[in-house]
């Protein structure tokens, strides 16, 4: 655990009604309630908080460990 | 179904600045309990400092905080109106509902914060949910998608007309058999920084009295302009077979219907328009004016269009307008616009159940000119039977319905 994955989190919970405890990398996006378009859009706060952008090809995530490796990835690039 | 069909009024939800129904909405109206007050201060100010905006009643859950503002209080009115229905644990009736919604700006604060967002903070992107929250229809779909009601979903946006025109047309299906049964309505939250600055340009809009309560006086011959609301109100219709058959409770029957357009001008009021209106909702309801006990009147506060109803209403109803009360509720309540229409039949029906004719608060100077008994005194405790409301949009589209005693 680290501060950049807590902050996600953070937008998590801002975003869709789920509580903190219990969500872990291996939670999928599924299981928390987050389709297609509300993905999307967790995807979008989370470029505009950390001001990085997502490449839009390759495959979509599907657990939040896949999310937050993104993230990290991204922002070693920065 | 098919064939003509009585439409009775099965349950009521409204979320107002002056409360909610079921609450105290109908007792602070018949109080003159003015919910208009001034806007939380804001950077930049906006050039409009006073409306009627809603501090509580909003249903808070997730679910419905993370919809544009018009949609949380169609969804938190809407709750209301199925629950008061009976109808909220009921899937199957509710899969056979229809939703009719009536909005005259629509999601306005989703598109305020997007324009903010690309023209002031100088992003070069919007969020994905700009547009399905900002659809013009999103509060209508979001109502179908919350309690799974299946039937025909329908927006009407004409302007303060909208709400009025969605009970309206909701008669009709029900009436002729498309459809059981129709959760009608509306709900406006246009109190953005964008939408204030296009009223104000108008000059329709009242400065702040003192005190601030008493800024939106209709009838009074000081009278000065509209003040803004927001709020959202909803009836759910039902043919009479089917309230019977579930033995839902009755509140009313929506009996005429009359719709037209002055054809004449996009902002300026005509009485020639209103009149085809208000005698097509009689001849819809097979009713003579006498038979009207009570009038909730358009009634916005300016001079002009207070003036020009006045004269619609002495045109119609004859001598007979001297005896039949007429009250201007948007003086505590606001303009509530597209959702205007259906917060005041819903006060009409209130008036039925409770046999008492709220006020046109702050009259404090009856203006004789206009010819009609303006309930300026107070809430009156008289029987009520039978209720016309007016709703008059700009673009000249007039909305009249007529609700009487079951």
């Amino acid at each position: 655990m680290n501060d950049i994955e807590e902050q996600l989190y953070v937008l998590l919970i801002k975003e869709i009604p789920v509580v903190r405890e219990g969500l872990t990398r291996d939670t999928t996006l599924e299981e928390i309630g987050l389709d297609s378009l509300s993905t999307i859009e967790f995807m979008f706060q989370i470029e505009d908080h950390f001001e990085i952008r997502f490449d839009q090809t390759g495959t979509p995530p599907k657990t939040l460990g896949d999310v937050f490796d993104e993230v990290h990835a991204k922002l070693a690039q920065a | 179904m098919s064939g003509s069909h009585r439409v009775v009024v099965t349950g009521i939800g409204v979320v107002s600045a002056v409360g909610t129904w079921p609450g105290r909405f109908f007792e602070r109206v018949c109080l003159a309990d003015s919910g208009i007050k001034p806007l939380p201060e804001t950077n930049p100010a906006p050039p409009i400092t006073i409306a009627a905006w809603i501090e509580e009643g909003i249903d808070n859950d997730p679910k419905t905080a993370a919809h544009d503002r018009v949609t949380q209080l169609a969804l938190s009115a809407g709750r209301r109106a199925l629950d008061e229905a009976k109808l909220l644990d009921q899937p199957d009736l509710l899969r056979e509902t229809g939703v009719y919604l009536g909005t005259g700006a629509g999601p306005s604060s989703t598109m305020d914060q997007s324009y903010h967002r690309l023209y002031a903070e100088q992003k070069d992107r919007v969020s994905p949910m700009t547009l399905p929250r900002g659809i013009h229809n999103a509060p209508a779909s979001e109502l179908a998608i919350r309690f799974g009601m299946g039937g025909a979903n329908n927006t009407f946006a004409i302007a303060c007309a909208s709400s009025a025109t969605a009970i309206g047309e909701a008669m009709r299906a029900i009436r002729h058999g498309y459809s059981k049964r129709i959760l009608a309505g509306g709900s406006e939250a246009l109190l953005t920084y964008g939408v204030l600055h296009a009223w104000h340009a108008l000059r329709a809009v009242a400065p702040p009295a003192d005190p601030v309560s008493a800024s939106c006086r209709p009838f009074s011959a000081d009278r000065n302009g509209l003040v803004m609301g927001e709020g959202s109100g909803f009836m759910v219709l039902e043919s009479l077979e089917s309230a019977q058959a579930r033995n839902a409770p009755i509140l009313a029957e929506i009996v005429g219907y009359g719709a037209s357009c002055d054809a004449e001008h996009i902002t300026h009021p005509a009485t020639e328009g209103q009149q085809r209106a208000v005698r097509n909702a009689l001849q819809d309801a097979g009713m003579e004016p006498a038979s009207i006990d009570y009038i909730n009147a358009h009634g916005t506060g300016t001079l002009a269009g207070d003036a020009v109803e006045a004269e619609t209403l002495r045109t119609v109803f004859g001598t007979n307008i001297r005896d039949i009360p007429v009250s201007a509720t948007k003086a505590v309540h606001g303009h509530l616009m597209g959702a205007g229409g259906a917060v005041e039949l819903a006060i009409g029906i209130l008036s039925i159940g409770h046999n008492r004719i709220p006020p046109t608060a702050h009259c404090r100077l009856p203006d004789e000119t206009l010819g009609i008994d303006m309930v300026a005194e107070g809430a009156r405790e008289q029987t009520v039977e039978t209720v016309l409301s007016n709703s008059f949009a700009f673009g000249g589209s007039n909305a009249v319905l007529i609700a009487r005693r079951f």
